[in-house]
């Protein structure tokens, strides 16, 4: 009686959960945006991944979270300039969020846009310290036009508040090469190399300096 | 009098330096508060003071050209910009040839110029539209030789800037003087192509000067000219004393009353070739230095005297550009 009893209950409770769906003749087992967005990305289908998200932003053109995933595939596709009127929309919505920030950022670092990404990611900067991203935004930035000594001094001080960062350091060692200081370089490299010790470029750098010796 | 140097390209290359290998320090922080790092700035300015001085060979009437000149510009960010410059060149007059009777002809060039760059989706690559307006004016007596023109260009470089385009037009303005030839105007067509090769370490650049003025009289009797401005850029590491690139080029063709960037050749003589060499050195952060030689052929035109019937000559200019810029 009493497993009667459980079975009926679950029949009644699954009955509740499908009833209101078969009455508004909807198929439960239908993607939602989401789910469908995901599934195209996944199948590398960026464009057609972009579609359920129209839909939703449809119907809340405020849509936060639709618009930054809207912007990173526009993104993903090479839509930047594009990509990155999606991110400002969400920026408008949430003015406090970074990764939207950052979203813009890459976008501009893609066209090349070195000082707009710069002033970009240092708003970033002034409202998280030491966001690692951020930093390293403005390092590749640095790097692309050449200003080796803002390079130095942000590499040195992102390696002093990461200091199991590679990335950091590899900059650092670039920017005093080209600065000329040898040594310097030489030091840098050689802690990529404690961290990674067959990290290509480290080696190269550090073995020629020994050739040349 | 000559153009200045247009060296925007710059490439990042992997480091090749020798030295010692010394301790490794284990840490870069040393406990004392690490100093303030450099904020982005959103505009940026440039000045670029630039000199010049040439010599000219067998020219019926002049000696030598000096100039010297001021440029300053303001960006905004990768969108927008805008230059001012402002030159002074005296040429020096031959004494005997000097049919206006001035020893030295001064002249005062301005040049505007603007600039705005896009990055639309549809493209690969960076859309810049730049206008410019140039005013030079002399105490020429003929009156003749100064103009007014009005530049613009549209230009294309992709984002590997492996390749380049861009098409020019300028329309240049002259009044017609004391002499009785009339006014002058002449339009320019510029295509310009420009490929990378050799890993980016090299750019070639091909630019077709199509010129069409509309006075025979001030033209040597030739309606049209075409010639081909042709430049090989190599890029280097730049470190040290050596310099970041070095230019060659060569002028194919005839040109007349030609435009370039912040100059207008306003005299009526036909280039009929030249060729150039150029260096640029990065001597500091934000700093360059540019110097570049070079020799121009022109053929002038002598005016009719009691002994002879009017007639060309040729006769060459040789020149050494030196221009610094600094950037803020």
């Amino acid at each position: 009686m009493k497993l009667l009893l459980l079975k009926l209950s679950f029949i009644i409770m699954m009955l509740s959960i499908v009833a209101p769906a078969w009455s508004e003749g909807v198929d439960v087992t239908e993607e939602t945006p989401w789910q469908e967005s995901y599934r195209l990305e996944g199948l590398g289908k960026f464009e057609r991944a972009i579609a359920p998200l129209n839909f939703v932003l449809l119907d809340s053109p405020d849509h936060e979270f639709a618009l930054m995933r809207r912007a990173a595939l526009k993104y993903a596709l090479g839509w930047f300039a594009d990509s990155i009127l999606d991110y400002r929309k969400a920026l408008e919505i949430n003015p406090h969020s970074l990764e939207t920030r950052h979203g813009i950022v890459r976008s501009l670092i893609a066209q090349q846009r070195w000082r707009e990404a710069s002033v970009e990611a240092q708003k970033i900067i002034q409202l998280s310290n030491w966001d690692y991203t951020a930093h390293l935004q403005i390092m590749i930035c640095d790097e692309a036009q050449r200003k080796w000594t803002p390079l130095q001094q942000r590499a040195t001080q992102l390696a002093a508040h990461y200091p199991t960062d590679a990335t950091a350091l590899i900059y650092l060692a670039r920017a005093e090469a080209w600065l000329g200081d040898v040594p310097k370089a030489n030091a840098a490299y050689a802690r990529v190399l404690e961290l990674f010790p067959v990290h290509a470029e480290a080696s190269n750098y550090i073995n020629s300096n020994f050739i040349a010796k | 009098m000559h153009a200045s140097l247009i060296f925007s390209k710059s490439y990042c290359r992997a480091a090749l330096l020798c030295g010692a290998l010394f301790g490794l320090p284990s840490a870069f922080a040393d406990g004392n508060e690490l100093p303030p790092l450099p904020v982005p700035g959103e505009w940026t300015m440039a000045l670029m003071p630039q000199a010049s001085y040439g010599t000219y060979s067998n020219s019926p009437t002049r000696d030598s050209v000096a100039t010297v000149g001021m440029s300053a510009d303001l960006q905004y960010l990768e969108r927008y910009g805008m230059a001012l410059g402002l030159s002074a060149t005296t040429v020096k007059q031959k004494s005997t040839g000097a049919s206006s009777g001035a020893r030295k002809l001064i002249q005062t060039a301005y040049n505007l110029s603007g600039w705005e760059r896009y990055t639309p989706d549809d493209l690969p690559g960076v859309l810049t539209l730049s206008g410019e307006v140039i005013v030079a004016r002399n105490n020429d007596s003929s009156k003749e030789t100064g103009v007014t023109t009005a530049a613009a260009q549209m230009a294309f470089l992709d984002y590997a800037k492996e390749s380049y385009l861009d098409l020019g037009f300028a329309y240049s303005s002259y009044a017609a003087g004391n002499q009785g030839n009339g006014a002058l105007t002449v339009m320019q067509f510029t295509p310009t192509i420009g490929l990378a090769f050799n890993e980016a370490a090299d750019w070639l650049q091909f630019r077709l000067y199509h010129i069409i003025p509309d006075n025979l009289k001030r033209t040597q009797n030739v309606a049209s000219t075409d010639a081909v401005d042709v430049k090989w850029t190599h890029f280097f590491d730049g470190t040290g004393w050596s310099p970041n690139q070095i230019q060659m080029g060569a002028l194919v063709g005839e040109r007349i009353y030609a435009v370039e960037p912040a100059t207008v050749y306003n005299f009526a003589d036909l280039q009929t070739g030249g060729f150039m060499l150029a260096a640029q050195w990065n001597f500091a952060e934000e700093a360059l230095l540019i110097v570049q030689g070079g020799l121009d052929k022109y053929d002038a035109l002598v005016p009719a005297t009691l002994d002879s019937v009017s007639h060309t000559t040729a006769y060459s200019a040789s020149y050494l550009y030196v221009g610094v810029r600094k950037q803020w």
